[in-house]
């Protein structure tokens, strides 16, 4: 969920840049069975996990040593054959026809032998060096089945190595095991080139050039009449069930099992996820908890927070003053520069570092699969596909991540529109906002248990419009720019497991905190030095801030906000979080307040610059709808590689936005007349 | 011999073998990679709310489809099996 540089593969440039490793080996095998686990487990690397399909939608690499030689792993995103269809398994067929990869390690789920043997007999069918370890053993155990690894070895006539990559059991095997299996290709590769390398034609001197034009390659791939995938799809019938039948064959012969209580315990959680009456009430109860704690647990280290930096904020001040800088360089560095930051720090740093964790778990635990079961009646009456709900999910953390897991549906049509809507839904960046607005404006600020159960409560509330709204605008989109009907999907639901609570928490904190963190900090202070400015140059008596937002206010009145909200929200482009903070700083950058740390403050502020419940709740309905962040747009344009649907993905939530500031904004007109 | 029923309409908790997989391209192949053939056992698991879409066991794992989607798999009703002991079970009665 977390975007971060290695989530999106340019971690792979870094790594070109540096010496050719000795060898080059892919982790393949079906979605969800643990390889960037095993990816993870061999490299020292910190790719994320989770227990659902599609979680790793782009390609990662990472180095380790291999006895004294370097090795590269790759880690390629889940398949269910070789016959691609979705980009995501285009990236994987590519990867698999590399001649640069010098063997392959398929991972399979012992837990669903049976079938991740279908893909494992269709990889060992190209002929490259192979290794196929059986992961997730321990599950396997506590679900009763005994996998009986020497036997399969027999059957497959390649090396087969059990391990619980999660707790890093028979890696060692697994290194030894591609040790050997590399340093016999070593002495080959000598002689004649091995017979994988001979057959291949794709040429892939560059992986993120692969990664662009899958399509491309898997055509060219195809010219391959030797490879199984390469077989039109009413040809390959007969030899895909043949090979569907051997491996029924060879998992019953080395899979033994027990009845075990395991099954029925994830039969049970199914019966309360997703059963009739229960589904959706525990999906807003889970969503409801969700924001109560981020809301209670962030209360409190964010006033500590807000204090110590301003404290800060002041002895710096002072001491700058003693050093005897320039006051325009004081109010560029301390009332632009500063107090924006320590804003974002105070206010941003406390949810996201709840949230995030939080939504980690739900994601680690294999309960987002069952909110798109649930969710699906709705989404296939918009015409678009149940997998949209895992993208919109992912949207909540950052919607940027949630454009890119758009991967995961198949059809060209439906992942478009999953594209165009994700903004719909808030990201972690907006959250901050709608607390704080909510608790100060509806909940009267005060903090206490029953009042942060109604700002949980109102803020589950806006995510179900925002979710309505998603439906609405695809079922729009679906009848008219991107006309056509569902198609076909299938969608894995995983056995639910226990999530690694201390991993996550330390993982959530480094990787996705600091970063969306950092990715704030970095807009904010251009921001917060152009509004210091905007707000002290004078234009004949006038400020540049108050002419822009004269200029903006005939039609932000239009929205019930003002000048100022909707100035913010368009300086607010590169990061959404940091709204706010530009709206605080637009109205003080004329009179020098103290510290807003208190919401008792902020209210006084807000109410002082003709804030009313209106206002605040246009804002927060401007902020749920409005044009998405720069990242997000980038990665709609490098998806979608038109700057066209771009442009679209930025004023279709727009138009909701104005849309429905309007009509909110209407009715508490007519309410007052 | 039992009748055939479609895919989609088997009931939570009823077991089936597929007899004829009917649809044509991209859902074929869908199926075919989660191993869904003919002679394949299955077992439905759950029913989504708003009934669209089903739950089934299908080689271990489980999967959704949407009822309109697999409306042209043919299935025959099995006695009831349990996803856990299929293996034996299968062994001992029906060796291919």
């Amino acid at each position: 969920m977390g975007l971060t540089s290695k989530s999106t593969g340019s971690a792979l440039s870094r790594d070109k840049k540096s010496l050719t490793p000795d060898f080059k080996i892919a982790i393949v095998g079906n979605p969800n069975v643990g390889k960037s686990t095993v990816f993870n487990a061999l490299t020292g690397m910190n790719q994320h996990t989770g227990n659902w399909t599609g979680k790793t939608v782009s390609l990662a690499e990472g180095r380790f040593a291999l006895g004294c030689k370097t090795c590269v792993a790759v880690d390629v995103p889940g398949t269910y054959s070789l016959v691609a269809r979705s980009a995501e398994e285009e990236i994987a067929r590519g990867i698999l026809h590399s001649p640069d990869i010098d063997a392959i390690v398929v991972v399979c789920d012992a837990t669903c032998l049976e079938r991740n043997l279908i893909l494992a007999l269709q990889i060992l069918a190209l002929k490259r060096p192979t290794i196929i370890c059986v992961n997730l053993l321990d599950e396997a155990k506590r679900k009763g089945i005994d996998v009986d690894i020497v036997l399969l070895e027999q059957r497959l006539g390649v090396r087969v190595v059990g391990t619980v990559a999660r707790k890093k059991g028979g890696l060692r095997d697994l290194t030894r095991a591609l040790e050997s299996l590399l340093s016999t290709q070593e002495k080959d590769s000598d002689a004649p080139p091995s017979e994988g390398t001979k057959k291949s034609e794709i040429c892939l001197s560059d992986k993120e050039n692969l990664e662009r034009k899958p399509s491309q390659n898997a055509s060219r791939s195809n010219l391959d009449s030797e490879n199984i995938s390469a077989e039109n799809e009413e040809n390959s019938d007969n030899g895909s069930e043949q090979v569907v039948l051997a491996a029924e064959s060879i998992y019953r012969e080395v899979c033994r099992q027990k009845k075990s209580k395991n099954q029925d315990r994830d039969r049970l959680y199914d019966y309360l996820f997703i059963g009739k009456k229960t589904s959706y009430p525990i999906m807003l109860a889970l969503l409801a908890i969700i924001f109560w704690i981020t809301i209670v647990g962030a209360n409190y280290p964010s006033e500590w927070l807000s204090t110590a930096l301003f404290f800060l904020g002041d002895k710096l001040g002072i001491l700058l003053r003693h050093i005897g800088i320039p006051d325009w360089l004081y109010g560029v560095l301390i009332d632009g520069a500063y107090r924006t930051l320590a804003w974002i720090v105070s206010v941003m740093l406390p949810p996201m570092a709840i949230f995030f964790p939080l939504f980690t778990l739900l994601e680690d635990s294999g309960y987002l699969p069952r909110v798109a079961f649930n969710l699906d009646k709705p989404f296939k009456k918009c015409n678009s596909c149940g997998k949209q709900a895992l993208t919109m999910c992912m949207g909540f953390g950052c919607n940027a991540t949630g454009v890119v897991g758009c991967r995961i549906i198949d059809s060209p049509r439906e992942r478009m529109i999953a594209m165009l809507t994700n903004s719909l839904v808030p990201c972690n960046g907006r959250f901050p906002l709608l607390v704080t607005l909510l608790s100060i404006f509806f909940v009267g600020g005060a903090v206490g248990i029953s009042s942060s159960f109604v700002s949980a409560i109102l803020l589950t509330a806006l995510i179900i419009l925002a979710v309505g709204m998603t439906l609405l605008v695809s079922k729009i989109l679906s009848v008219t720019l991107l006309r056509g009907l569902p198609s076909a999907f299938t969608l894995e639901l995983p056995p639910y497991r226990k999530p690694q609570i201390c991993k996550t928490l330390i993982r959530s904190v480094f990787d996705r905190t600091i970063f969306v963190l950092g990715r704030a900090i970095i807009s904010a202070l251009p921001a917060g030095i152009l509004i210091w400015l905007m707000g002290n140059l004078d234009f004949g008596g006038v400020s540049l801030l108050a002419i822009c937002s004269d200029f903006l206010d005939p039609f932000a009145s239009l929205l019930g906000l003002d000048g100022v909200i909707l100035l913010a929200f368009i300086l607010a482009l590169p990061a959404n979080e940091i709204v706010i903070p530009i709206i605080i700083m637009a109205y003080t950058s004329a009179a020098m307040l103290t510290d807003h740390s208190s919401l008792f403050e902020l209210k006084e502020l807000f109410l002082s610059n003709g804030w009313t419940a209106k206002t605040a709740l246009c804002t927060m309905l401007f902020s749920l709808f409005h044009w998405p962040c720069a990242t997000t747009l980038l990665t709609v344009k490098k998806e979608s590689g038109s700057w066209l649907w771009t442009l679209a993905a930025a004023i279709i939530p727009t138009v909701c936005g104005i849309i429905i500031c309007m009509l909110t904004n209407g009715i508490f007109a007519l309410c007052r007349c | 011999m039992n009748k055939p029923y479609a895919l989609c309409d088997l009931s939570a908790g009823e077991s089936a073998r597929i007899v004829e997989i009917l649809p044509c391209g991209d859902i074929r192949q869908r199926f075919l990679d989660i191993g869904l053939i003919r002679g394949t056992r299955i077992k439905c698991l759950h029913r989504s709310r708003g009934n669209d879409m089903k739950a089934y066991l299908i080689r271990g794992a489980v999967i959704a489809i949407r009822n309109e989607d697999c409306r042209s798999v043919l299935v025959e009703k099995e006695v009831e099996f349990d996803g856990s002991d299929i293996k034996e079970h299968r062994v001992c009665t029906e060796p291919r």
